[in-house]
């Protein structure tokens, strides 16, 4: 009978200790190095106390890798974060392990089987120290990796489908963020993300793929654009990618050839070598009916062998500006002399000497 | 809804007025310095110099007495032509403060139901962005809210701006002194080089004075000699007193042969009425009243030259005749005038020791208030600020007095004539002969003297404003001689190499790059090739020829309005990144770089956002050697070492302590290669294989933690490379890229993350009109434990897309499409959702395996100069685990442009992933081109739901964005 009177006045002594105090702490998102250990928060229903923090790291095979003993700091009731400075004040001790020297030069906790045991202790009252563990299989997470588009790929795609590697290992709950901003003169892709209103700034994600989101304006051509994409937790970020860039550009199969310099055949003919870039261009009076252009195009080397497949060109009534586009015609060489004859529509035979130059 | 809209415009409109107040005021302070700079550059002449040069300007057109009526004229003509010709110098002159930058405010609003509070539906971002150019010192700024304006907080600390330098648009600006003088051409000399624009001035003015003054004449010979070109190099290389004396010498020259040659053929016996006639022809209106007032008397019909010179420069000797009267008034002279033993000492001298003797024995008569406005050099350098004009005047100008000096000559002359010990002293005797030496028209002398005050102010004006005549001269001869190319010396190419303009130009030439404020860059000696976003400082600076870098600044994990829904990150902790590196290109060492880069662990204490990390100092040491090796291409070897240290705080065990003070070294950093992290990287281009590779190897050891990096370090070994070929011209570009590596995860074991990436990308142009592209992805991470390797991940993907274009009719239409094929599997550790974020979310398969179709398709047609485009986006699914869902994604737009400044675009949309989402809706775009300086865009997109979205956040019901950008240029 005594002995249960004792146990309930020992219970009843015991019971503001234990029921005032308690440590949260998620070792998914902050057990994986030691600066996250500072991240726990004590819940206190005791009133404003002092109190120290000591938090012992075990890994189940390496034995203890680390102890903290934070200063003196106060806690009053509710939910306590540590104050921020705690973590530079306080006194970090590593094991003398190969585990515990390499995390006291890394702060990152290697893969194994851990359990973080936090200590609050009442620096002026008499109560018992409150301790409180939590076990934890820690994989540190791989890289996360962007993978399509490339970086620094050229994409013609005007709302492309964005494509990444999952968090690994995954946390429950855990999600992605994609921030897409376009990178503007005299910016770094990561000053485009940091500066800049982004064009894509999508949390919520779940998959490690995002088709452009359709009520975003489409990419722009000729326009480059930084991306990257953040794992995270609640308001935790997890994981990051490396900053990518890709450029929104179609293979010139939009490029227009200038509408200018076109100069009269007759003109030409006069001159010297013309050189031709890719285009022959030049001017035509036709006074008469639209008919066909009738030219040849033959080499300097060997003037009686005629280029085939050349462009069947038309010539309207008045003015023509005409393009011979010979960038696609196989048989011109780079920088090779070539002749061209033009039967004008009065009959008159004008021939122009002109060099070939492959348009780059 | 359309109050929320308006709301959301309001506080744009409001929020970008205010950077555009803070603009206007800030404007008008930079302007106010930029006309002070500039005045202060026009007047470079200090205000005492100044007078003295003004005055010497006035007393250079002193001597010629008769033009006082001409003068004003003539000086506001100069005036004009000044005022015109140092504003197009001042176009030249580097160093003024220009303005290029644009303000841009974003506002979006998109709202969505289920959006965490830490994501709010609508963004305000106000940025600036520019050159600022400075002294000839161009600076990007870049200014952008932070996320604070996200969360309705107000923290005006956590504002991102920087400043940034950026030496390759500075080196453009540099001139070399051919390209200073083609700008000069261009700019100050109308086209013309320089002797070509002295002569037009010369020419323009003579021209102007003749129109104002009828009946006068000028002087032919003059006017031919000034008109050549050749003539005028010759008279800028000379000052001017020179230019005087020379011309002098040519019109006289001149004036000699011209009237011989004329009077030669004179009637004899009707002399008199004959040279009545020649005068009339000349029509020197001087020279002709002086003939009929007293010359034609006095002349000796059979020496009718004489006499006619003698009368025509008869007004003009009097300044030669005063100043010898004056000599001859010495009283240090007459000692030795009248002793005719010091006279025969004199004799004894030859000509120029005689000039000195008697400009000694004159000097002292310098003092003489008159002979301070003799005329003054005035084209040596620029007017130096201090030195005291009126004494440069009255020590040096005596001699430089041509009369004096043509006075002197004509007593030496005397004195060496008169062998027989008696002295003409005959003042009569000495003018005649000064007379016959001096005597020129009265416009003669007048164009002479304008003419040599014009070339000398070209001058004077082109040293002021910074430009070395000579070196223009010896660039214009030397282009010159060369038919206008240089030739091939050493000077030559000096005139062709660069050089800064001004002292902050070529202060700021050694500075390779410099960043101040938030900005983004790679650390040197960082292994990662990541750049880090600092808040701080970055400058290289050239010391000779060795690069050094160094930079300090703090680095966040979350910086600005992206991270604004995150309060801490396990990714990166705060810390203050310190780094200092060196380049070294010759030398034994060959191109070496050294960086040594230390971070230290610091507390963010910038609440919500608090963050710590423990106090502990990490230090890498790296030396990279850049090799060129020949067929090998460009190898690249770093290797680095780190250490970490700790503060007192911060310690490791103290059995460790205990040991080491046994002697025993256990600490970690000294482990060759746990602390060691190297890289190999290796470059190739070979041109004529149309091809280029580049491979690298990194490797960090377990106890490698390297500042400069981004994340937490530590192991990694990573291999990879790319290789690129072309076939066929470039019609063919073959690319293929890898990166593989592997990540340790345990301090004891082999346990490790293994990943792979590659792609292979062939572009082919098959015409002008069309061209294909075929790509491969594969993607995977396996983790390998006790030796088995397990794939974790897995993803692959082919993709071919074409791009054509034709025509539908008359309309040139392109057309865009991409097929694609995707497996995705996740078999172990896929992210198992739990409930959350955008609401009951369904858990994911933990092993999933996703296949999955998407094609795409977009034409573009141009209707007249409008463009109507369609675009269709179709994922589907072949496995049942949904990765996306089917989706089709359609949208229909209409581009066109109205008043020839709005460019408008209007939309309808559809949108439907089975079983999640439904939508359809409307999209319009307008963009405003106002003015040069201000543009508008709007983006509005307004779907109504089909069916309620599973993920509100991901399928938002409206988007709103408005831009306003704001471009300031001076």
């Amino acid at each position: 009978m005594l002995k249960r009177y004792i146990v309930v006045i020992l219970l009843l002594f015991s019971l503001p200790a234990l029921g005032q105090t308690t440590i949260q702490f998620i070792p998914e998102l902050y057990g994986r190095n030691v600066d996250g250990l500072f991240r726990c928060a004590i819940i206190s229903t005791g009133g404003r106390q002092s109190v120290t923090l000591s938090v012992v790291v075990k890994e189940r095979k390496a034995g203890t890798v680390c102890i903290i003993n934070t200063t003196a700091f106060n806690i009053a009731t509710g939910n306590n974060v540590l104050p921020f400075t705690i973590a530079h004040n306080s006194s970090v001790q590593f094991a003398n392990t190969s585990t515990g020297r390499l995390v006291s030069v890394n702060h990152n906790f290697p893969e194994g089987d851990y359990e973080y045991c936090f200590t609050v202790n009442y620096v002026n009252h008499e109560y018992l120290p409150v301790e409180q563990c939590f076990d934890y299989t820690l994989a540190p997470f791989a890289e996360l990796n962007l993978i399509d588009p490339y970086d620094q790929d050229k994409i013609c795609d005007q709302r492309p489908l964005l494509t990444w590697q999952p968090l690994i290992p995954g946390v429950p709950g855990a999600m992605y963020q994609l921030v897409l901003a376009e990178i503007k003169s005299g910016q770094n892709p990561t000053e485009a993300l940091n500066y800049n209103l982004p064009v894509i700034n999508q949390s919520n994600i779940l998959s490690p793929v995002l088709p452009y989101p359709s009520i975003a304006p489409q990419l722009e051509k000729g326009k480059t654009y930084a991306w990257q994409v953040t794992a995270y937790k609640d308001q935790t970020v997890l994981n990051r990618t490396a900053v990518w860039s890709f450029k929104v550009e179609c293979q010139d199969s939009t490029k227009k050839i200038s509408d200018d310099g076109y100069r009269d055949i007759e003109d030409l003919a006069k001159g010297n070598y013309y050189i031709a870039a890719g285009v022959l261009k030049f001017a035509v009076v036709n006074p008469y009916q639209s008919q066909d252009l009738k030219y040849e195009i033959s080499s300097l080397d060997k003037p009686d062998k005629k280029v085939k497949h050349l462009p069947k060109l038309k010539l309207q009534s008045g003015d023509n500006k005409i393009n011979i586009d010979l960038s696609e015609n196989n048989a011109f060489n780079d920088n090779a002399y070539y002749i061209l004859k033009v039967r004008l529509p009065n009959g008159v035979v004008n021939s122009l000497r002109f060099i070939y130059i492959e348009p780059k | 809804m359309i109050k929320t809209l308006l709301k959301c415009f309001i506080v744009a409109l409001s929020a970008a007025s205010l950077p555009l107040v803070l603009h206007a005021q800030s404007l008008p302070a930079d302007s106010v310095s930029l006309k002070a700079d500039s005045n202060s550059k026009k007047l470079s002449v200090p205000p005492v110099a100044n007078k003295v040069v003004t005055g010497l300007q006035n007393s250079l057109s002193a001597p010629a007495k008769q033009a006082a009526a001409l003068k004003p004229a003539a000086s506001t003509e100069a005036g004009k032509v000044k005022d015109a010709f140092s504003k197009s110098l001042d176009k030249t002159k580097p160093g003024k403060l220009s303005i290029d930058i644009g303000v841009e405010e974003g506002v979006r609003y998109q709202p969505a139901s289920g959006t965490s509070p830490a994501f709010p539906g609508w963004a305000n971002v106000v940025g600036v962005r520019g050159v600022v150019q400075a002294f000839g010192i161009p600076l990007n700024v870049n200014f952008s809210n932070d996320r604070t304006t996200f969360s309705g907080l107000n923290g005006l600390t956590n504002n991102l701006f920087k400043f940034d330098f950026d030496p390759r648009q500075f080196t453009g600006m540099f001139k070399s002194d051919l390209q200073q003088y083609y700008d000069l051409r261009r700019t100050a000399f109308g086209g013309l080089d320089m002797a070509g624009y002295t002569r037009k001035v010369l020419m323009d003015q003579l021209k102007s004075e003749q129109g104002k003054l009828a009946g006068s004449i000028h002087d032919a010979a003059l006017t031919k000699y000034l008109n050549n070109p050749a003539e005028i190099n010759n008279l800028l290389n000379l000052n001017e007193d020179q230019i005087r004396q020379k011309l002098t010498a040519v019109a006289r020259e001149e004036a000699k042969k011209g009237p011989v040659k004329q009077l030669n053929n004179i009637d004899q016996a009707n002399s008199a009425s004959a040279l009545t006639g020649l005068a009339n022809q000349t029509a020197q209106g001087e020279l002709k009243s002086g003939l009929s007032k007293e010359g034609l008397n006095n002349i000796d019909p059979l020496h009718p030259v004489a006499g006619l010179e003698a009368n025509a420069k008869g007004k003009l000797a009097g300044e030669q005749a005063s100043a010898l009267k004056k000599i001859l008034a010495e009283p240090a002279l007459q000692p030795y005038l009248t002793d005719p033993a010091k006279l025969k000492e004199l004799q004894k001298l030859d000509k120029q020791q005689l000039m000195q003797k008697l400009r000694a024995i004159t000097q002292k008569d310098v003092k003489t208030p008159q002979n301070a406005k003799a005329p003054a050099v005035v084209d040596v350098a620029d007017p130096v600020p201090d030195l005291d004009m009126a004494a440069v005047v009255n020590n040096t100008l005596k001699e430089n007095d041509a009369h004096h000096d043509i006075a002197l000559q004509n007593l030496a002359n005397n004195i060496l004539t008169s062998k027989q010990g008696s002295l003409l002293t005959n003042q009569a005797s000495l003018t005649k002969n000064a007379q016959a030496n001096t005597q020129l028209p009265a416009q003669t002398s007048k164009d002479i003297d304008s003419a040599a005050r014009t070339i000398t102010r070209i001058k004077a004006q082109l040293q002021n404003s910074g430009v070395d005549v000579n070196k223009m001269m010896q660039i214009q001869k030397m282009l010159d001689g060369s038919n206008g190319a240089l030739p091939a010396t050493e000077y030559a190419s000096s005139i062709v190499s660069r050089k800064p303009g001004s002292g902050i130009q070529s202060l700021f030439s050694n500075v390779q790059s410099l960043k101040i404020g938030s900005f983004g860059g790679q650390v040197p000696g960082n292994t990662q090739g990541q750049d880090m976003f600092l808040s701080g400082t970055h400058i290289t600076y050239k010391f000779g020829t060795i690069p050094v870098t160094a930079g300090y600044g703090s680095s966040n994990d979350m910086n600005s309005a992206k991270d604004a829904a995150y309060q801490s990150s396990v990714y990166n902790s705060p810390k203050d990144v310190t780094y200092l590196g060196a380049q070294i290109k010759r030398g034994v060492f060959g191109n070496v770089k050294l960086a040594i880069t230390s971070s230290f662990g610091t507390s963010n204490t910038n609440a919500p956002y608090g963050t710590s990390a423990s106090a502990s100092n990490n230090v890498a040491f790296t030396v990279s050697k850049d090799m060129n090796m020949g067929a090998i291409g460009h190898v690249t070897v770093d290797v680095s070492k780190s250490t970490t240290l700790y503060n007192n705080n911060y310690q490791i065990g103290s059995d460790i302590i205990l040991a080491q003070k046994a002697g025993v070294n256990l600490n970690t950093t000294n482990d060759l290669f746990e602390a060691v992290g190297f890289n190999v990287n290796q470059h190739l281009d070979i041109k004529k294989l149309d091809m280029s590779d580049n491979i690298y190897f990194d490797y960090a050891g377990m106890g490698y933690q390297n500042p400069g990096n981004n994340g937490y370090g530590g192991a990694r070994k990573k291999l990879g490379g790319n290789l690129k070929k072309a076939f066929n011209k470039n019609k063919l570009v073959l690319n293929l890229r890898t990166d593989l590596s592997a990540m340790p995860i345990s301090y004891t074991t082999s346990d490790q993350w293994r990943s792979y990436q590659l792609q292979l990308d062939s572009r082919y142009i098959v015409s002008k009109k069309l061209n294909l592209s075929l790509k491969y992805t594969a993607n995977g991470t396996s983790k390998q434990i006790d030796e088995v390797i397990t794939p974790v991940y897995s993803y692959q993907k082919l993709q071919a897309d074409g791009n054509i274009n034709y025509k539908v009719g008359k309309n040139f239409t392109v057309s865009h499409f991409s097929l694609g094929y995707q497996t995705y599997s996740n078999v172990v550790a896929a992210i198992t959702s739990t409930t959350g974020g955008t609401g009951a979310l369904p858990a994911a398969d933990p092993s999933l395996t996703s296949n999955l179709i998407t094609a795409t398709y977009t034409q573009s047609t141009v209707i007249n100069r409008n463009t109507l485009t369609g675009t269709m986006m179709f994922n589907k699914e072949l496995t049942p685990n949904s990765l996306i869902g089917n989706m089709l994604n359609a949208d229909v737009s209409y581009q066109y442009m109205l008043f020839n400044k709005l460019s408008l675009s209007s939309g309808l949309t559809y949108l439907n992933n089975t079983g999640i989402a439904s939508q359809a809706g409307i999209r319009q775009m307008m963009q405003l081109f106002a003015t040069r300086n201000f543009d508008m865009n709007t983006f509005v997109d307004l779907r109504k739901n089909l069916v309620t979205p599973q993920y509100g956040d991901l399928y938002p019901a409206a988007r709103v964005e408005l831009s306003l950008k704001y471009h300031f240029k001076n």
